[in-house]
């Protein structure tokens, strides 16, 4: 369980900046989740990691040892391809030991190791099988043993889970967790699913153009993000465009004024609402909240868990909530109805507007 | 309806190209000196005329031996034209792409009559007889085969997924070791159509050869359209049945290992 420490790293695609001057430390066993949309360079920053992509500028340290200039073959990274990327002309002994074999370790040693990754993945008796003859589950899970058998000093993870179907998704991940914590492997893991990183990571790191925009536990980061981007790429929100006004509150470019949290935000800031769906309330219980709103109802959608309400108000865009649905309390309005929405000012958070969109 | 009129299509096609086949097997057996229908009887007296005929032996054997070589040397330098070709960004990528499918559209008799003034230029300034030995004739079929070769290798190199190699990479393996432990294995596809097709399509050329043979160094089909020249007997048909059969032999053992249906 080495340390990465990536610094002031930047990497040009001719006059593309793919990543911009960008540092990350991980210290111990930690699984990060490099969370971002596509061309956000977060598989370009895992592939500099493993040496396949070399960085313009910057430098690269994993434990005690700068491996920026250091080919991948001797970089001992364990990597995970989306693809699975196993050897299809070898077995499933001789795909996990290819490892060992380029480390020269004797053929007795090989197979015990073998069988010991093996049997981490569940996977025992499939020795003599050709991946072909497997699932993709299987597949991915011989993959995992591959990469770990050579007891790599980082395991790094390139979007996993996103060739298998949901059931496996989950239980493939599961495995992923589990024995990363198990063996207390310094990993990181690239996704574009804000769900498999909630799910898997002990930090998340939410990339865009090449740069970390905000890095936390995945409850810090839902419940404080620090743009509009973050905010909207980790689950959805409301936004009301405005300015923070002394004493607590904030006032939208609408009219409309709301109770809001603390925040370091200075006084007459411009600023963001950001409001969550599922921190709105709406009917009776609303009208005790700290802030209400009448709207009209522009749309039902209901998601078997949750119902989805579409509200429209004059001044503002229309705003989503989400509903908890349980037995014999799901919400029914006709479209078109007045309702009150409400929440409490704790609920919403404020987020510095700098006019991105 | 439509399904019907579409059978009937397809089995008109495999018929028409089948048919002629089997009709020349059919009248290899003839037990009749030229074509007459219904046959009087059947026999294998042309295989054996055939057999004792120096000149389908030669052929035969002349053929074998060009073909042998000019498709191992194409399967050769085609696996690495085409790594160049489908991996590496350079200038004059495209022309030379170009240069290596020309022979593929340039006509056979055109490129054997060029070959045939340039053999004759080398004879004259540097007195290297290429015509008078085998090795124009497998110059001329390297050539020949060559762009199959590169197309064949390249389209499976195209679909290979690069992951592969890297995971190789990754868990340590140098360069040539990735080359040799995992490209080349799941290269196997395309060397193997590509090794298949060469050997066809050089065992039945005619054209190309015909200008660049000498005495002694004829290949089997030109031996065949010498031979049609003045006899019209069924031993031609047992010659080509004894080549549709080496050809066909091919495409089984072939198919044993690599599956042929997956790869052309």
């Amino acid at each position: 369980m080495a340390s990465l420490y990536i610094k002031n790293v930047t990497k040009d695609f001719g006059p593309v900046r793919a990543i911009d001057n960008l540092s990350l430390a991980i210290e111990g066993p930690e699984l990060i989740a490099l969370l971002g949309p596509s061309g956000c360079g977060k598989t370009t920053l895992l592939r500099m990691i493993a040496g396949f992509v070399e960085a313009t500028s910057g430098r690269i340290r994993i434990g005690e040892r700068d491996v920026t200039d250091v080919p991948p073959n001797l970089r001992n990274t364990g990597m995970i391809f989306q693809s699975y990327a196993l050897f299809p002309h070898m077995t499933v002994a001789e795909n996990v030991g290819f490892g060992l074999e380029m480390r020269k370790i004797a053929k007795d040693e090989r197979m015990k190791r073998v069988r010991e990754a093996l049997s981490l993945v569940h996977l025992n008796g499939y020795e003599d099988r050709y991946p072909k003859q497997m699932s993709g589950g299987q597949r991915q899970r011989v993959a995992i043993a591959r990469a770990l058998v050579i007891r790599p000093d980082v395991f790094l993870l390139d979007e996993p889970l996103s060739n298998l179907d949901a059931v496996l998704r989950q239980s493939v991940g599961n495995e992923i967790r589990e024995l990363q914590q198990r063996l207390g492997l310094t990993s990181v893991f690239v996704t574009h699913d804000q769900k498999e990183a909630l799910m898997l990571a002990d930090r998340l790191v939410v990339m865009k153009a090449g740069r970390i925009i905000q890095e936390g536990s995945g409850s810090d980061i839902y419940n404080h993000p620090n743009c509009r981007f973050v905010a909207s790429f980790l689950g959805k929100s409301n936004f009301f465009e405005g300015h923070r006004q002394t004493g607590g509150s904030f006032t939208t470019a609408g009219g409309l004024t709301f109770r809001c949290p603390d925040s370091n935000l200075a006084d007459g800031a411009s600023a963001l609402l950001s409001v969550r769906p599922e921190s709105i309330r709406l009917g009776p219980e609303a009208s005790k909240l700290d802030n209400t709103l009448e709207a009209k109802v522009a749309g039902i959608t209901y998601l078997g868990s949750l119902t989805e309400v579409e509200l429209g108000f004059p001044g503002s865009d229309n705003i989503t909530v989400q509903l908890q649905n349980r037995p014999g309390a799901e919400f029914r309005a006709d479209i078109g109805a007045a309702v009150l929405a409400g929440w409490t000012a704790g609920s919403a958070h404020l987020i510095a507007d700098h006019g991105e969109s | 309806m439509t399904k019907l009129i579409a059978s009937s299509f397809v089995t008109a096609v495999l018929a028409f190209l089948v048919l002629p086949v089997i009709f020349i097997v059919w009248v290899a057996f003839f037990d009749s000196s030229f074509l007459t229908f219904p046959p009087p009887g059947y026999t294998f007296h042309w295989f054996a005329e055939a057999a004792r005929n120096p000149v389908f032996l030669n052929g035969f054997v002349t053929s074998l031996i060009v073909v042998a070589i000019a498709s191992t040397i194409s399967v050769f330098s085609g696996a690495m034209a085409a790594i160049v070709l489908v991996r590496y960004q350079f200038p004059g990528r495209e022309a030379l792409n170009g240069l290596l499918l020309s022979p593929l559209i340039i006509p056979n008799i055109v490129l054997g009559i060029a070959l045939y003034i340039f053999f004759i230029a080398i004879a004259d300034t540097l007195s290297i007889d290429l015509i008078a030995s085998n090795v124009g004739l497998i110059i001329a079929h390297t050539m020949l085969v060559l762009p199959w070769a590169v197309r064949l290798i390249g389209a499976n190199l195209i679909g290979m997924d690069r992951s592969i190699e890297e995971a190789a990479c990754n868990l340590g393996a140098k360069s040539g070791t990735v080359f040799f432990r995992v490209t080349l294995p799941l290269m196997r596809g395309g060397i193997v159509a590509a090794a298949l097709f060469s050997f066809i399509v050089s065992f039945e050329n005619l054209e190309l050869s015909l200008l660049i043979v000498s005495p002694g160094h004829t290949t089997l089909p030109i031996a065949q359209m010498q031979y049609l020249e003045f006899n019209m007997d069924p031993t031609i048909a047992a010659v080509s049945t004894v080549q549709i059969l080496v050809i066909a032999a091919l495409l089984l053992i072939t198919d044993r290992f690599v599956k042929l249906s997956r790869i052309v």
